[in-house]
């Protein structure tokens, strides 16, 4: 535990040292604001941060990889990789303590959006248990993006690579309930297949989530997705780490 | 990379292994979950599990939804896509609940099966997108094979679909459907045509009466009985719904009386104003109840309407007209429901149109208490048959509304023993040469009963309770459960009255509505003032223009072209000056959404912009600090 | 302190360190000197747990190498080649970071980084970032992390390389001043490196062990030229 927040407290740092940072929160909240509003919130007139749920899984396929894009590419290109391991480190502590530190920015990313909330409050009386769920979930869904990208990022020393594969993974992931999706996948999977298939999909478990709703099948995928991937990447270290 | 070789079957592992454990924990846990909502709207509720937990048969509940039809249709069917597997999941809940009586089936029915023509026969909507039909339905059979069907889950009707589950499931399980007299002068029941003549009357320019969309949620449910002006004597029924009761015949009227007297329940929907109405004169379209209402305690006010400017409605009476606010086009929310009656406790949201004034009276033995009124702020305002302009002209309306501090009721329930109205019974006229005829009946009632009269009977017709969609009419708003509340609170199974009103429809911005109401509340009187003017030099022109076609058009015509002009130059002041009295509240919207854009769209990114300049200066103080320690050195 | 014992280790078909064996004591200084892809990297990488032998085994500061990797990196103070480092950070929070690594404790913690850098005088640099100090300084950090925790192993892979030769003697100096308490590795392919800060001296070639010695007796052999020995045992083997 000690080292995994030892790493995490360094990879925070070194996020809030860096101008990417500054400029990738100033982007993610301008766009969730201008998004927000885009899809006729004040048109609407309903006192629910729906609009604003709806269109995070589409702005999250950019932020996470841009987010996680770094976290193994940056220390496998300046060789700090091996000034990591040669240190009391092991793989998972590493791997934890990095994807713990890109979450925890994400966190701050959604918890900054804090003046819509107001906003809402203002203007009526939302369901602010239902406002908490929402962020809750969206906190787990971004988890999964994030998770996918730490992954992409410890195959490759490229960032841009990195960025790039894990916006196709992430998409795949988030189209996975679409018709024209499952309708490929129904061409050579048997239907049991297909229905766990379309389980994957992220925007499927953040559906009930988001209107207030904790389901322990919603809370496991997130917790069961995140860790698979862990291991995965983890694997991943392990076997290149010297490269 | 010789160690890919162990690591990608290991990789393929950890993906199988995950796989597999999500899939399984979303079967093992599917029941287990948190509403954390307000209203608990994910929850089944209490009703539901009364009607579940007192059945005593074993029944079969068979969800029919094309799936594969689904995915090859359009992208929009993600959408039922979605919705399916909300209906599937709460479908799973009763089946746990219900202690093995209900039996879940989902099929699939493909094109050419035996499962699509069942889905047929059952009388499920069935619907062609693309190449396969699509279905999505429910059949409710029970053992002894009584059926009842949902033809088809409509998202829009999420708010009510556990109803409509579990009345389906009680109906099936019941056996027999409760029966509903109508007793009306409408068209509620169409003209029962079939859809080619419908087109053919369209084509030669006839608008034929479709059948009420309420009357046909309500056969869902019910079977009705329509009841005709002949009547003498109303069949036994476990509920009397009388919509409109515009000159009804003194036999009918008695049968009603009598109809209470035995303690029938009994719902009202009369109207100072029935726009449904098919009468040509719009003073025509009027109707009550009071001849037998004043007797139980309620009198609705002739000539008067229920108006609020808080819950008055925006409409626009024409294509190029401009949206006005209509102060009689009630949207009844919040306080408006009566909390504490079980018909009204859970409504949202319930609009009326042109309704009457309830006013109660006090008789001994009978409690009248009000289910919907207006904000405190209400007011009647008085439209004398004659005047029209109180009938179609939202600004007259507006100019008579004094905000009067007492809230004007729209809804009671009367509940006790009721006396008849017709105490020394009645005489009917004999028509064709037939002798009148006396009937005498009972004078009050065996049992206590309830009524619920409402003033209004628009808000029920398709317009106001409806709209339109991609798959047939959508109930809007509270007003189809208010009616299905009523009937279900006094026809018994006060169960199911529990199980409506899933949805919380709406959580307005109240802050935006009140910036509008304050600033009409302002302009209110310049407004009044400018109209005025207006309408005084509309008449001053009027009158010059009468003036110069007399014979001394010549002598005048100068002074009267000047005076024209400078009549004509005032109008068009006054109308600027209306046009910017209404642009008023319009930019005050604005300018509130406006900054509250900026706010959020400026004030988090500052934030980190401050947060970051502050990093900056705190590290590059720092490192000029110890920069002095290597000169020293 | 160090005993490694038939050590090998292959990448496909390349044989990158074969068989090697040897031990040392504390307060040795060894040089490890050989040509540019002898398999000296490829030694000091497996005995700092970085990647895993296909043969043989090592004992540091009494673990082994293969089972406890973790307590071997808590004995070792391990300065990769070419120091890499954490560009964005601070001299000082990078120093802090190996300390939580290295579980020194929050009490001592002031105590231990005043201590190493004051060994590697990096007072004036603290709060600067370290991408932007020049490379004596970098190379300086890079030593500083391997201090911390006063580790009784040290392996400095090529501590010396790219400096001007007032820095290589700073850095030399700070090898010998150390090396009473501990067991130190040091890499290098500049032969008068070696007579200045080693006591033992192993020459590796293609893998293998070729030479394992002092650098005076080296000098013996080769006639009074390192040089000259060096060119023997490495091109002779050709």
């Amino acid at each position: 535990m000690h080292t995994i927040a030892a790493v995490m407290k360094r990879e925070l740092k070194a996020y809030f040292s860096t101008p990417v940072a500054y400029v990738l929160l100033f982007v993610f909240l301008f766009f969730a604001s201008f998004l927000t509003f885009r899809g006729r919130y004040f048109e609407v007139r309903q006192a629910d941060l729906r609009i604003f749920f709806d269109m995070l899984p589409m702005l999250f396929i950019f932020l996470a990889p841009a987010i996680g894009m770094r976290l193994w590419s940056e220390e496998r290109k300046t060789g700090t990789i091996e000034l990591l391991f040669s240190m009391p480190v092991t793989v998972k502590q590493a791997v934890i303590g990095k994807y713990l530190a890109a979450w925890i920015f994400i966190g701050v990313a959604l918890l900054l959006t804090f003046p819509l909330v107001i906003t809402t409050n203002y203007l009526g009386n939302p369901d602010n248990f239902v406002i908490f769920t929402g962020y809750l979930g969206a906190f787990l869904l971004s988890g999964c993006y994030l998770v996918i990208s730490i992954f992409c990022s410890s195959i490759t020393s490229s960032q841009v690579i990195s960025f790039i594969v894990s916006v196709m993974v992430c998409s795949i992931f988030v189209f996975a309930d679409y018709p024209s999706m499952l309708n490929v996948l129904q061409t050579f999977l048997p239907a049991a297949m297909v229905e766990a298939v379309e389980n994957m999909s992220f925007v499927v478990h953040f559906e009930s989530i988001r209107r207030g709703v904790l389901e322990f099948r919603d809370i496991s995928f997130y917790l069961l997705f995140i860790t698979g991937w862990i291991a995965a990447t983890c694997l991943m270290i392990n076997e290149r780490r010297e490269a | 990379m010789h160690n890919m070789r162990r690591t990608i079957p290991a990789l393929i592992l950890v993906a199988v292994i995950v796989f597999c454990a999500i899939t399984i924990a979303d079967h093992v846990g599917r029941f287990w979950r948190v509403d954390l909502t307000d209203n608990s709207l994910y929850t089944l509720s209490d009703g539901t599990k009364k009607v579940v937990s007192e059945l005593n048969q074993p029944i079969s509940l068979k969800l029919y939804y094309a799936r594969t039809a689904a995915l090859k249709g359009p992208e929009a069917l993600r959408f039922y896509n979605n919705y399916y597997l909300y209906i599937r999941d709460l479908l799973q809940e009763y089946e746990k609940i219900s202690k093995g009586r209900l039996r879940l089936s989902v099929i699939d029915p493909r094109p050419d099966t035996d499962d699509e023509l069942d889905a047929v026969q059952y009388g499920l909507e069935k619907f062609s997108t693309g190449s396969d039909p699509f279905f999505f339905g429910l059949a409710i059979v029970s053992e002894f094979g009584q059926e009842a069907v949902i033809p088809f889950f409509a998202p829009e009707r999420q708010g009510l679909v556990e109803y409509e589950i579990s009345s389906a499931i009680y109906n099936a399980a019941t056996k027999t459907k409760r029966k509903i007299g109508i007793v009306t002068p409408l068209m509620v029941f169409g003209t029962g045509m079939s859809p080619y003549m419908v087109q053919m009357m369209r084509m030669q320019g006839k608008e034929p009466q479709e059948e009420w969309h309420i009357i046909s949620q309500l056969k869902r449910h019910y079977e009705l009985w329509p009841i005709g002006p002949d009547a003498k004597e109303i069949e036994p029924v476990d509920l009397l719904i009388v919509i409109h009761p515009k000159d009804l015949p003194p036999g009918l009227l008695f049968a009603i009386d009598q109809y209470v007297m035995k303690g029938g329940k009994l719902i009202v929907f009369t109207d100072p104003y029935c726009i449904s109405d098919p009468a040509k004169q719009y003073f025509e379209k009027a109707s009550n109840m009071n001849k037998l209402l004043e007797q139980w305690g309620i009198t609705m006010v002739p000539h008067s309407f229920a108006a609020d400017r808080e819950l008055g409605l925006v409409v626009q009476q024409s294509q190029n007209a401009p949206a006005k606010k209509l102060l009689t086009f009630l949207n009844l929310k919040g306080d408006s429901f009566n909390r504490g009656d079980v018909i009204t406790a859970r409504l949202e949201a319930v609009r009326m149109l042109f309704a009457g004034v309830l006013q109660p009276k006090e008789i001994p033995g009978i409690t009248a208490e009000p289910l919907l009124m207006t904000t405190a702020g209400g007011d009647e305002i008085e439209a004398d048959p004659k005047d029209m302009m109180v009938y179609s002209d939202p600004d007259t309306i507006a100019g008579r509304y004094k905000e009067s501090g007492n809230p004007v009721a729209v809804g009671y329930k009367l509940t006790g023993k009721f006396k008849s109205a017709f105490p020394d019974g009645v005489v009917i006229p004999g028509k064709e040469n037939k002798e009148p005829e006396k009937l005498e009946g009972l004078k009050e009632s065996e049992k206590e009963t309830s009524i619920v009269v409402f003033s209004d009977v628009d808000m029920i017709c398709d317009f106001i309770a409806f709209q339109d969609s991609f798959f047939g009419a959508a109930s809007v708003g509270d007003n189809v459960n208010l009616v299905l509340n009523s009937l279900e609170n006094l026809s018994g199974s006060s169960a199911l009255a529990t199980a409506r009103t899933k949805e919380k429809y709406s959580r307005p911005f109240n802050v935006l509505d009140d910036i509008e109401a304050e600033a009409e509340k302002e302009t209110e009187k310049k407004v009044a003032v400018v109209k005025k003017e207006i309408a005084k030099y509309q008449s001053e022109l009027q009158a010059l223009g009468s003036k110069v076609n007399e014979d001394n058009a010549s002598l005048l015509q100068s002074e009267a072209i000047k005076k024209r002009r400078d009549l004509e130059e005032r109008l068009m002041l006054a109308k600027r000056d209306l046009r910017e009295l209404n642009k008023d509240k319009r930019i005050r919207i604005e300018t509130t959404i406006a900054t509250l854009k900026m706010y959020n769209m400026v004030a988090a990114p500052s934030i980190i912009l401050v947060i970051a300049i502050v990093v900056f200066f705190i590290r590059s103080y720092k490192r000029k600090k110890y920069l002095g320690v290597r000169n020293e050195k | 302190m160090i005993n490694v014992k038939n050590l090998s280790k292959r990448f496909g078909p390349i044989i990158a360190v074969d068989d090697v064996s040897f031990q040392i004591k504390k307060g040795d200084v060894l040089g490890f000197i050989g040509p540019n892809g002898a398999g000296k990297t490829t030694t000091m990488r497996m005995l700092a747990c970085l990647i895993q032998p296909d043969g043989g085994t090592a004992l540091v500061n009494g673990f082994n190498i293969v089972e406890k990797p973790l307590q071997v990196r808590y004995s070792i103070g391990y300065m990769p080649e070419n120091t890499p480092l954490y560009g964005e950070m601070t001299t000082l929070s990078f120093l802090n970071f190996v300390c939580d690594v290295r579980r020194v404790s929050k009490k001592k913690r002031d105590e231990e980084i005043e201590r190493v850098v004051g060994i590697c005088s990096l007072h004036s640099v603290r709060h600067q970032t370290i991408e932007t100090l020049s490379k004596g300084y970098k190379k300086r950090v890079g030593l500083a992390q391997a201090l911390v925790s006063d580790p009784p192993v040290l392996i400095l892979d090529e501590p010396t390389d790219g400096l001007d030769p007032n820095q290589k003697r700073d850095v030399r100096d700070m090898i010998t001043s150390m090396a009473k308490n501990k067991a130190i590795i040091v890499s290098t392919h500049i032969l008068e490196e070696l007579e200045a800060t080693c006591n033992r001296s192993i020459v590796i070639s293609r893998g293998s062990i070729v030479a394992d010695s002092t650098p005076a007796e080296f000098r013996e052999t080769g006639g009074g030229s390192i040089d000259r020995y060096f060119e023997n045992i490495t091109r002779g083997e050709n």
